[in-house]
């Protein structure tokens, strides 16, 4: 069996669970000053950093200035110089090269079909493929078009024609520019009616028109 | 300690003490902790910017050899450009009619007219706007000559200059002459039109 005996006089007994209000607020203080001061080593630190830190690089900079201002001129330069070069290299990549053109279509051509007439018309609008936003110039691209007149002779020319169309559809060195190519008329010729030249053979005139697509010109 | 127990002045002081101590720390906050925050983003922000200069700029000189490699290739082929195949700027046409006439003596073909017709006028407006550097110009040649010599005369002609392009051509058969064809040719060649790139190629070409 326990005995407790309580020694505390009863205006203690009032008190009993508080704590000393000194005591607390000796601690309050402490705790407050050790955070003011933390935070104020902790300022006083990073000014240092920055401040020190902004002054080495400037340091740093004034030590490089010179080279950085040349290089940064020849760069500035360079960066033109490639603005031009690379509007001069759309003039080539846009063009056609007709010499390899004529070519083929001089090869295509058989023997009983003549072309009267040849005519091509390139022209430099802006692209289609996106409207211009405002304040922007737009893209302008190179468009050719080509047209070819001829006749063909023999009571089958219209077949020739037909394969004449296809084989400038299909050629190689057509397929680099050519968009589409459209057989546009094939009619037997005049002749007083009859679609039969002097030497007796049927003759045909017809008309092809092809297109290029956009040639884009940077 | 309790509330209650207190007296009321005292806990008229307790408020009292509450109200100063909340207005001062409104008042540390708003009137010295955020301005000086502010200013130290201010000074963090301005370091940190010249921090990335510096670094730029020791790039820019470790790579000045690749850079001034870049300007003499791109300084090469302007300074050809603008030597042999760009039109010249006073006297274009008197320009373009000479490479015409020796093109088309190497091929033999004889040349009846040469005259100068309007460039593009996208490209001479942009040029204008500062967008580009090259408007365009362009000549109109009329001769007579066979289907061979045609093809021989364009192919000299794109041969010689990588920036030339005819835009336009139209040949016409002679009914009396089957080998002798009318020729009508447009001939275009970029011109330089801004201001900085003339200069530019005007010392380059000097």
């Amino acid at each position: 069996m326990s005995v407790r005996v309580n020694l505390l006089r009863p205006e203690e007994i009032k008190q009993q669970n508080s704590v000393n209000r000194e005591a607390m607020l000796r601690m309050a203080g402490m705790v407050g000053g050790a955070a003011v001061a933390a935070a104020a080593i902790f300022l006083f630190f990073q000014y240092r950093s920055v401040i020190g830190g902004y002054s080495r690089a400037q340091a740093e900079f004034a030590e490089i200035e010179t080279d950085y201002n040349r290089v940064k001129g020849m760069q500035e330069s360079s960066t033109l110089n490639h603005q031009y070069v690379t509007e001069l290299q759309s003039w080539t990549s846009s063009r056609v090269r007709w010499d390899d053109s004529l070519l083929a279509i001089q090869t295509l051509v058989p023997s009983n079909i003549q072309l009267t007439r040849m005519s091509l018309h390139g022209e430099i609008k802006l692209s289609s493929a996106g409207p211009p936003k405002d304040g922007e110039p737009g893209t302008p691209v190179r468009l050719f078009s080509l047209r070819l007149e001829g006749k063909a002779q023999g009571n089958l020319s219209d077949q020739d024609v037909i394969r004449f169309v296809d084989g400038i559809r299909g050629d190689d060195s057509l397929q680099s520019w050519l968009s589409s190519v459209k057989l546009q008329g094939l009619q037997r010729s005049a002749y007083g009616g009859t679609g039969v030249s002097e030497d007796g053979q049927a003759e045909r005139t017809f008309r092809l028109d092809a297109t290029s697509g956009e040639r884009v010109m940077k | 300690m309790n509330f209650k127990d207190l007296s009321k002045e005292h806990k008229q002081y307790l408020v009292l003490g509450g109200i100063v101590v909340i207005t001062s720390l409104f008042a540390v906050i708003n009137f010295v902790f955020l301005p000086m925050k502010a200013k130290w983003g201010d000074a963090r922000t301005e370091f940190e910017s010249l921090r990335s200069n510096v670094d730029e700029a020791h790039r820019m000189v470790k790579n000045e050899r690749k850079i001034q490699a870049n300007l003499e290739k791109s300084d090469e082929v302007l300074q050809r450009a603008a030597g042999e195949f760009l039109p010249d700027m006073d006297n274009p046409l008197s320009w373009a009619t000479q490479k015409m006439y020796t093109q088309s003596r190497i091929v033999g073909v004889e040349i009846a007219s040469v005259s100068e017709v309007g460039g593009s006028i996208l490209l001479q407006a942009q040029t204008k706007d500062d967008h580009r550097a090259f408007g365009s110009y362009a000549v109109r040649v009329i001769t007579e000559c066979s289907f061979d010599r045609l093809k021989a005369l364009i192919e000299a002609m794109e041969e010689s200059n990588p920036y030339l392009s005819i835009t336009g051509l139209t040949v016409d058969s002679k009914p009396n002459r089957p080998n002798e064809h009318g020729v009508n040719m447009v001939i275009e060649w970029p011109i330089c039109l801004n201001e900085i790139a003339i200069d530019k190629l005007a010392e380059k070409e000097g």
